[in-house]
């Protein structure tokens, strides 16, 4: 292959990964890679790419990952039960075995239905008192409790009104605290008590500022991946840093922020995005994400960072 | 606990005791799938989609080999799956080029030196002798995701400018690496 040649073979491989290849150009370059040795060199720059771009992603801690995979082996493993156990109840009730209480005693029929009547007059009223007092202890809990630290990697610290010290497993983390993961492969997972969970990446610095009626993190550096139970509607969970605000009522999100920038990407629901200076606002919906920085247009976009999906 | 240990657990009932696999190979299967797919995100829907395959078929593991070799062969697959999946797809689309892109790679599967440690290790290193310009433009590019002319103007240039400087800061990646790769320095 000539030196011309092969000078536009590179033009369209950088074309192409950094997304500029148009039809034509994408037909020229699919030719052009029948001949083996373009094909290697193809492959070669496209897989230093996606290395480069999985070098620089932030990793998802240890602790999220156990989560994920656990929840998907519960399910399957919930699938996969038989549900012999649910019949075999359900055959007991109305397929009695000949020769037990049930078949050769008819008079004891009606005197169950009475006391089945009667307790299910008793369970109503203990549920409707269980379930106010669910609510109660519900708003109460949900002004007082603050998130726990559930796991630990590496090392993190607690900055509080005590000044600075080791972070350990099981302690609250309290309004105006900062949690601080040092080194690239730490992290922090918090949980609340209503399930949502944030896991803090490497080199984090994050401030609880909840107040009593709504919750609220700010990320000062790092990044923190979170799933955030369904909120009430007046009571959003909001992620904010320097120049952006990420408004969730319920979904599973990551949120980085570097020395310019802030990202948001969403995996699951939709969360208000919202740029601090001006109060712009967008919606990033699932499998979308959204930056903040100067001079990056302030909107959605699908989240793949390769020239894939053009 | 070594990783049979885990196991035998794991056989005997207790499945939260696969969470100590997790944790510990769930980075190096990570570094090992994210060459072999299109970006990162796949490769993390691969990692955990590897783990929940492996739990599955944990009964059909032998003691005597090593669950990593083992879980990355259950990688592997997904990866070519996912190939094949994606092939499919830029089939219907008529996207030519991606379609070749995806026979490529299902090609290259099998020819691929098991090197992927090394590789990775070398691009990181490769990657801090950059200077500091071009660690920013790496950084605008593929952590940022800015588009090459916001690249452009942050550089007072434009977007072709962007191109060329990022192209060649990754030629400059590859023979750096292919370098280090051929010094065989573990």
């Amino acid at each position: 292959m000539s030196a011309t040649n092969l000078s536009r073979f590179e033009e369209l491989v950088s074309r192409y990964l950094d997304e500029r290849l148009n039809d034509t150009e994408a037909a020229e370059l699919a030719a052009l890679l029948a001949e083996p040795a373009l094909a290697t060199r193809f492959l070669e720059m496209t897989r230093l790419n996606s290395e480069i771009a999985g070098l620089l992603s932030a990793p998802v801690p240890d602790a999220a990952m156990v989560e994920l995979v656990s929840m998907d082996i519960k399910k399957a493993l919930a699938a996969a039960q038989p549900s012999t156990g649910v019949r075999l109840r359900i055959a007991d009730r109305t397929q009695p075995r000949p020769g037990s209480i049930c078949v050769s005693a008819p008079r004891a029929q009606p005197v169950r239905q009475k006391f089945a009547v009667r307790a299910l007059a008793w369970a109503a009223v203990f549920l409707v008192f269980a379930g106010l007092a669910a609510v109660f202890l519900f708003n109460g809990a949900q002004r007082l409790t603050a998130p726990a630290v559930t796991s630990i990697q590496g090392e993190a610290r607690l900055i509080g009104a005590s000044g600075e010290r080791a972070l350990t497993a099981g302690e609250s983390w309290r309004r105006g605290e900062t949690i601080k993961t040092v080194g690239p492969n730490s992290a922090v997972t918090v949980t609340c008590h209503d399930g949502t969970r944030l896991d803090f990446g490497g080199n984090t610095v994050a401030i609880n500022q909840s107040t009593k009626e709504a919750r609220r993190v700010e990320l000062e550096h790092g990044s923190l991946q979170g799933t955030i139970k369904k909120q009430l509607a007046h009571r959003p969970f909001t992620f904010a840093t320097a120049e952006a605000e990420a408004i969730v009522v319920g979904t599973a999100l990551r949120f980085l922020v570097g020395a310019h920038h802030t990202r948001l990407e969403v995996t699951e629901g939709e969360v208000r995005f919202r740029r601090r200076h001006d109060g712009a606002e967008v919606a990033v919906k699932a499998g979308n994400f959204a930056v903040v920085a100067p001079n990056v247009p302030f909107a959605a976009r699908p989240n793949h960072t390769n020239p894939h999906h053009p | 606990m070594d990783d049979s240990e885990i196991i035998a657990a794991v056989w005997a009932g207790d499945n939260d005791a696969f969470a100590a696999l997790l944790e510990r190979y769930q980075r190096r299967l990570y570094y090992f799938v994210v060459g072999k797919v299109a970006d990162d995100t796949e490769a993390k829907d691969i990692v955990h989609k590897s783990f929940v395959a492996a739990f599955q078929s944990l009964d059909g593991f032998r003691l005597d080999e090593s669950f990593f070799a083992w879980l990355k062969g259950i990688a592997l697959n997904h990866c070519r799956n996912e190939w094949r999946r994606y092939q499919s797809q830029a089939r219907l689309a008529g996207r030519l080029l991606e379609e070749k892109r995806a026979e490529l790679e299902l090609a290259s599967f099998d020819a691929r030196p098991d090197d992927d440690d090394r590789r990775l290790a070398a691009l990181r290193q490769c990657m801090e002798q950059l200077s500091p310009h071009e660690q920013t433009v790496i950084e605008w590019r593929f952590v940022q995701e800015l588009p090459l002319a916001a690249i452009g103007e942050q550089l007072g240039r434009g977007a072709e400018a962007a191109r060329l400087l990022l192209y060649r800061t990754r030629q400059r990646l590859a023979d750096c690496v292919k370098k280090r790769l051929s010094l065989k320095v573990p």
